[in-house]
């Protein structure tokens, strides 16, 4: 469903990305970890279209990023801890554009039972953004991620401002709805969640793969840190 | 600029000071000197006029820049929106801004200078229409800027609509400029514009000579515009200016 083929990427005069190639099939969580300056969320960036790769090739749902994004984009989506949607509008209101921009038909329905899954209280919906706390911001974040019910979900630290029990809950549902014909990569600092969450754990040092396999316990994680 | 006390400033406060300040100035002078009339009311009109451009390319850049600064950008540029889809979007929502700006700014004016809206026919509306464009083109300049930039050069809207206002002749004649500004004045667009509101007279066709400059020159500056817009977000791409923001 990804595929990575020599992936290189330079920002600036950092080699961010040198020779990554990797591929995630269908019903896999993958999750990636790696220092600080590792290149992780750069290679989400990568598979969203919002950085374009030196060299290398990119195809999601088998098409070709470079000639099809468009269409790419109809079945990814990607949320990030960091990101902010348009913040003197309420959540509902980003949403509902959101939805529009994908085209989803029931988005109402979607995101009542969806808060409702959170124990989200209906009055976030009418909050407006810069007024959300971190973790509300997150989960928020998640919900217009979720909304085209894309194939692949990219999220990057999306459960670094939540609280434990609200991070289980997002696991829970992100599990359950990672059947055969969808992807999740995850990007994180959390080990522990690396471990627990993901069916597979890519590691990143200094723009290169170290380790490609099963999840393994955060001591080991940061023995490839170095 | 929904519910940002800012925004809202920007777009209704400052330009209804202006408007109450000039038109107060112009009622004042037509006053004592009844031959002044001519050089207040071309000062008024200048000043009306020039917030249709230069509103138009500071809100089109601040809500970009907004979007920038917030991240949102990034959501939606991972939509499958296309470009032309999201510059229509940022542009409509500019637009409409600014005519609520114009309409509140129009009922100012009316109240206190009431003979203002006499003195021009339907041109206003043609006048207002192209004077947008010229804005909506270079507007597109300065989103090209923050793409590559980033929210840093959020003032290129500014500077944009002030420089311009240079060559546009808001408040003086095409000779007025020294030779080389004057040489440059002629592919502004909004120059032409402005030298037919001064120099309007009743029963002036509606659509004449300098209109078809002003729109054959901003409908040129709008496909440059875009074309810049195309490429800086392509170089953004490759820069990763959208993700590292």
């Amino acid at each position: 469903m990804i595929d990575l083929k020599a992936i290189n990427k330079t920002l600036g005069r950092k080699l961010i990305l040198s020779n990554v190639s990797l591929s995630v099939r269908p019903g896999e969580i993958v999750g990636i970890a790696g220092p600080v300056g590792a290149g992780k969320s750069t290679l989400l960036n990568i598979c969203n279209g919002l950085i374009s790769p030196d060299s290398g090739f990119v195809t999601i749902i088998n098409l070709p990023m470079q000639t099809n994004q468009q269409q790419i984009l109809q079945h990814i989506n990607y949320a990030s801890s960091s990101q902010r949607l348009s913040g003197y509008a309420t959540v509902m209101e980003n949403l509902a554009t959101y939805a529009l921009l994908y085209e989803v038909p029931d988005a109402k329905i979607r995101l009542a039972s969806f808060f409702e899954h959170f124990g989200v209280p209906a009055g976030l919906l009418h909050k407006k953004i810069y007024r959300l706390s971190s973790g509300e911001n997150s989960l928020v974040n998640l919900a217009k991620a979720l909304l085209n019910n894309p194939n692949v979900l990219l999220l990057d630290e999306i459960t670094a401002h939540m609280d434990p029990i609200l991070t289980a809950r997002v696991h829970k549902f992100l599990k359950k709805r990672n059947t055969a014909e969808f992807v999740t990569m995850l990007v994180s600092q959390n080990t522990k969640e690396l471990q627990s969450f993901c069916s597979r754990l890519i590691v990143l040092s200094h723009g290169r793969i170290v380790y490609n396999g099963k999840p393994l316990s955060p001591a080991r994680i940061k023995t490839y840190y170095a | 600029m929904r519910r940002n006390p800012a925004r809202i400033i920007e777009i209704l406060v400052w330009p209804g000071i202006e408007v109450v300040l000039f038109a107060v100035l112009a009622s004042s002078q037509h006053g004592k000197a009844p031959d002044s009339a001519s050089i207040t009311l071309s000062i008024l009109t200048g000043i009306v006029f020039w917030n249709c451009t230069a509103r138009v390319i500071q809100e089109t850049t601040a809500q970009f820049t907004d979007d920038f600064t917030s991240k949102n950008i990034q959501s939606l540029l991972i939509t499958p929106i296309r470009l032309s889809e999201l510059l229509i979007g940022i542009t409509a929502a500019s637009i409409s801004k600014i005519i609520l700006s114009l309409s509140a700014l129009s009922v100012l004016l009316s109240l206190i200078y009431p003979s203002f809206f006499d003195t021009f026919g339907p041109h206003v509306f043609l006048w207002v229409l192209q004077l947008e464009l010229v804005g909506v083109a270079l507007s597109y300049v300065s989103i090209a800027a923050v793409s590559i930039f980033g929210e840093r050069v959020g003032f290129m809207g500014w500077m944009i609509s002030t420089v311009l206002q240079i060559f546009s002749l808001v408040f003086y004649e095409r000779a007025a400029l020294p030779p080389a500004l004057r040489a440059i004045s002629y592919a502004v667009p909004s120059s032409y514009i402005f030298e037919a509101i001064r120099s309007y007279a009743p029963g002036t066709p509606v659509f004449s000579q300098p209109q078809a400059v002003t729109l054959f020159l901003s409908i040129g500056y709008a496909a440059a515009g875009i074309f810049f817009v195309a490429m800086a977000f392509r170089l953004a791409k490759h820069l990763g200016t959208f993700a590292k923001i």
